[in-house]
């Protein structure tokens, strides 16, 4: 029995051809969705084009409430850490480099690797969708050298982004 | 410290990045200046 057809040349509607793929066929496709409240953790900050701080998203109150798309633009909540901590001009090069480079991760894969950097205290890890991709068995490795399994919770394309999660808090604090 | 907007970023200004740049530098911090924006490579 043939499951799978191609390759196929795959040619995105903005026109972008992302190259070839292979078709598979079954009659299921099994899943295991975790709880967002085990995914979604911690508090992200953002700065907006206003330049008033928000925070968005994966806060653990909003995941226990059920996050929703407005959801992710919940009140403002200002992390202890955060407050006059702006680097816009504030601190040195060397301030920020010290202060960032803790939640910084080596991200491993089998196939590619790259950067990323923790983005909450409960080990959401933000780096590229492009090197994420594809990759089944992914490494976090913190700047002391400690390996941590991390798994693939959300991809962007679009944005090319990509969330991961480390069992467990991260073992620094966010970025 | 908080994640700045993207979207404000302009031609010429100064940046940096710390990272694991092609696997031969890990933890580097290397700095220079926006070549362009809205710029994303063929995929």
């Amino acid at each position: 029995m043939t499951i799978t057809e191609g390759p196929i040349n795959w040619i995105g509607v903005n026109g972008h051809n992302h190259g070839e793929y292979l078709l598979f066929k079954t009659t299921s496709f099994p899943l295991n969705l975790d709880p967002i409240a085990d995914v979604y953790t911690g508090t992200i900050s953002e700065r907006t084009t206003s330049g008033a701080p928000t925070h968005a998203a994966m806060a653990q109150r909003t995941a226990a409430q059920g996050v929703t798309t407005q959801g992710v633009d919940a009140a403002p909540v200002i992390p202890a850490d955060s407050v006059g901590r702006d680097f816009h001009g504030e601190l040195s090069l060397q301030e920020v480099v010290g202060g960032s480079k803790p939640a910084l991760v080596y991200r491993k894969g089998l196939n590619q690797s790259g950067t990323a950097f923790f983005v909450t205290e409960t080990g959401v890890i933000a780096t590229n969708a492009h090197v994420t991709r594809a990759e089944e068995g992914l490494l976090a490795v913190l700047p002391g050298g400690l390996s941590l399994e991390a798994k693939v919770v959300y991809i962007d394309a679009e944005v090319d982004s990509a969330l991961l999660k480390v069992a467990g808090p991260a073992a620094t604090g966010p970025i | 410290m908080t994640l700045a907007d993207a979207t404000l970023v302009q031609q010429g200004e100064s940046v940096f990045a710390i990272g694991n740049p092609g696997d031969a530098m890990l933890f580097s911090v290397t700095k220079g200046i926006v070549s362009a924006v809205g710029q994303r490579p063929a995929r």
